[in-house]
């Protein structure tokens, strides 16, 4: 086996050969006298090395400062870095472990002890690296087959009706790009992006209730006599009803909940004239709602046994005159603005047929699930790994080194708030820490679904989120910010339906520099904390830029 | 003279050294190494010149070095100066610049000896 290459980087020549002696017959060790020289050897061989031995006190350029340079690029991703300095001071120890040290290793050295700690961190780098491609792996494998197996039920739905077997595909991508314009443009309808995903993979479902109406009635070039309209109605609600006979544990899977309401409800119509159920408004779910809209567009301007396709003007005329039943205003309004997007979209997935698009799968991973944060569903390799570092693993929101790394210095900030949960350290000692885990995901899903896209969630530490606001009114603020509270006291946690959990939320308005703001909305929050699960906001007043009141509501 | 005898003329701790690097060997190439090692002369020069920073680094290094090599009172003597240099002290760090020194010939005259003890 190939010899695994440390780095040893001292100015003392005596240290350096003293740990080449102790290590060079189990390891490829290679020197560097200064933090320069270091640097110069990483940028251009860093991925041969798999730890970094690493003197603080050196001229040019000190460890610290490599530290520092190393954690600012991540090249620490790949190697971990063990501290040798002479000087252990507290001080010195907690700095070089605040910026990114791995572990530390005292002097004198030991030859034993160095062995050890040497060999039981490269072991763990290696295991978590082997461990995260396993991951990644599996993510895929599943996804790939839950994608497949939706797309052979919903061929086998169109294979019977005579269809292109595009129309499923095409709905799917419609459906899709008007949620993402939808929650842009409003945050009415609280959809996150996995929300997003798993509608419009559920949307490939809705025509499943099909199956039951007899090849007559469902391939009939002509038109349906009036009976016969009446049978053909009935495929949403069998659709439905097939997808609730499922078993108990089935049913209640997010992807089935969602496909049941697409199936029942993609024929009803804003103004209640749809069927199966006459639905009026927002009364029918906005899965259903998109996916009705979605289906009426890839109709028209499809080929079917009973007509010609129309152009895309042609049947964006036709729907907004209403020639095709009422739709949600805010819908169509989407769907005007998509309309670009969709032209082109639909033209490549007709070029693009069946087996390519399982391949191209690969790059439409859906990693936003895997590492659940609400940014882009289909990511680029760079962004993954942006994902990866900027986010926290527990609760998907970002993470601290986010927050220092694109806000503290920012001065742009319109407001912020300081989001802390209420006797968090209780829940741990009455129910156990993984109670304690569910509840912080819980918390954190529910401030997440609260917040605009356009909205940054930090887990700051702990039980603390920390949330900023770009361009937000001042009412929506406050009304933001009680409604977290609110959902947050009557959030119920399946598995431990005692638990209660509350949070006290300190907010800010006002612009200036987010350090600034953060400090204010911090003791905002400890003024909530007083009686807990209380929202409390200062209004900076824009002239003085000083604390001119605060309000609690 | 062997080398535990060394260390006990200047001031250092055999068994201790012995017992980490656990080669005697090593541990002699390592003293003899110390023979050639500049940062003494570097601490004196910084220190006559008033260049404090690369003192500091010097007698620093020194330090390390004795820690590793169980040079126990080179160690005590290096230690307090760095310490003092830290604080910015200069003159109680030039105070104490004769203490180390005589610490730091201890042991290179007694490494001498055993060199020339061992070739004969």
């Amino acid at each position: 086996m190939k010899k695994q290459k440390i780095l040893i980087v001292d100015d003392s020549e005596m240290n350096r050969s003293l740990l080449v002696d102790i290590l060079e017959d189990q390891y490829d060790v290679v020197e560097a006298e200064n933090g320069l020289e270091a640097i110069t050897i990483l940028s251009q061989h860093r991925a041969d090395f798999s730890l970094l031995l690493l003197d603080i006190m050196m001229p040019e350029m000190d460890g610290f400062e490599v530290l520092a340079y190393i954690n600012k690029y991540h090249w620490n991703d790949g190697f971990a870095v063990i501290m040798i300095s002479a000087d252990d001071s507290p001080a010195n120890i907690k700095r070089a472990y605040d910026l990114g040290a791995f572990d530390y290793i005292n002097r004198p050295f030991d030859s034993t002890i160095v062995h050890r700690r040497i060999s039981n961190t490269m072991v763990l780098y290696a295991k978590q690296r082997h461990l995260e491609k396993i991951i990644v792996d599996q993510f895929y494998e599943q996804e790939k087959n839950n994608k497949l197996m939706v797309s052979v039920l919903s061929h086998v739905v169109e294979f019977r009706n005579g269809e292109s077997g595009l129309h499923v595909q095409h709905v799917n991508t419609i459906t899709e790009l008007l949620l993402r314009k939808l929650i842009q443009r409003t945050d009415k309808y609280p959809l996150s992006i996995n929300d997003i995903t798993l509608i419009s993979t559920a949307s490939s479902l809705h025509d499943i209730g099909k199956i039951s109406i007899s090849d007559e009635i469902l391939n009939k070039p002509g038109r349906l006599t009036s009976e016969e309209f009446e049978i053909m109605k009935t495929h949403s609600a069998i659709g439905a009803k097939m997808l609730m006979d499922l078993p108990v544990e089935q049913k209640e899977m997010p992807l089935v909940k969602a496909a049941c309401e697409i199936c029942r409800w993609h024929h009803e119509r804003y103004d209640g004239r749809g069927y199966p159920d006459g639905l009026m408004g927002d009364e029918i779910p906005i899965s259903a709602q998109a996916v009705a809209l979605a289906d009426v567009y890839d109709a028209l301007t499809s080929e079917r046994c009973y007509k010609k396709a129309f152009t895309h003007s042609e049947a964006l005329k036709m729907i907004l005159e209403g020639q095709c039943g009422k739709f949600n205003p805010i819908l169509l309004q989407c769907l005007q603005e998509i309309s670009d997007t969709l032209v082109r979209e639909l033209q490549t997935t007709s070029l693009v047929q069946g087996d390519k698009n399982i391949q191209g799968m690969r790059n439409k991973i859906d990693y936003d699930r895997l590492f659940a944060n609400g940014t882009d569903a289909s990511l680029s390799h760079e962004q993954w790994r942006r994902q990866l570092i900027y986010t926290d693993s527990l609760t998907g929101a970002y993470n601290r080194r986010y927050y220092d790394e694109h806000f503290q210095d920012t001065e742009d900030t319109e407001a912020v708030c300081v989001i802390d949960a209420d006797n968090f350290k209780r829940i741990n000692d009455q129910y156990g820490h993984d109670a304690g885990d569910i509840a912080l995901q819980s918390i954190a899903k529910t401030i997440l679904a609260c917040v605009r896209k356009t909205d940054t969630v930090i887990r700051y530490g702990g039980d603390e989120f920390v949330i900023i606001f770009n361009s937000i009114p001042p009412n929506i603020f406050r009304e933001k910010l009680e409604g977290i509270r609110r959902t947050v006291d009557l959030l119920k946690v399946h598995e431990y339906p005692k638990m209660e959990m509350s949070v006290s939320i300190g907010g800010v308005y006002g612009r200036g520099k987010t350090r600034e703001l953060f400090k204010v909305a911090d003791s905002m929050m400890y003024q909530s904390k007083i009686n807990r699960n209380k929202v409390t906001i200062h209004f900076l007043d824009v002239e003085t830029d000083k604390i001119e009141k605060s309000e609690e509501i | 003279m062997d080398l535990r005898d060394c260390y006990v003329n200047f001031g250092g701790d055999y068994d201790e050294v012995l017992g980490r690097l656990q080669r005697e060997q090593l541990v002699q190439k390592f003293v003899y190494k110390f023979l050639d090692d500049k940062n003494f002369n570097l601490l004196k020069e910084s220190m006559d010149n008033g260049n404090y920073g690369e003192a500091l680094r010097a007698v620093h290094t020194i330090k390390g070095i004795c820690q590793n090599l169980s040079f126990t009172k080179l160690y005590e003597s290096s230690n307090a100066m760095t310490n003092a240099l830290k604080e910015d002290d200069y003159k109680k760090a030039a105070d104490m610049l004769p203490q180390l020194s005589n610490d730091y010939h201890q042991i290179i005259s007694n490494v001498k000896e055993y060199e020339s003890s061992k070739e004969e």
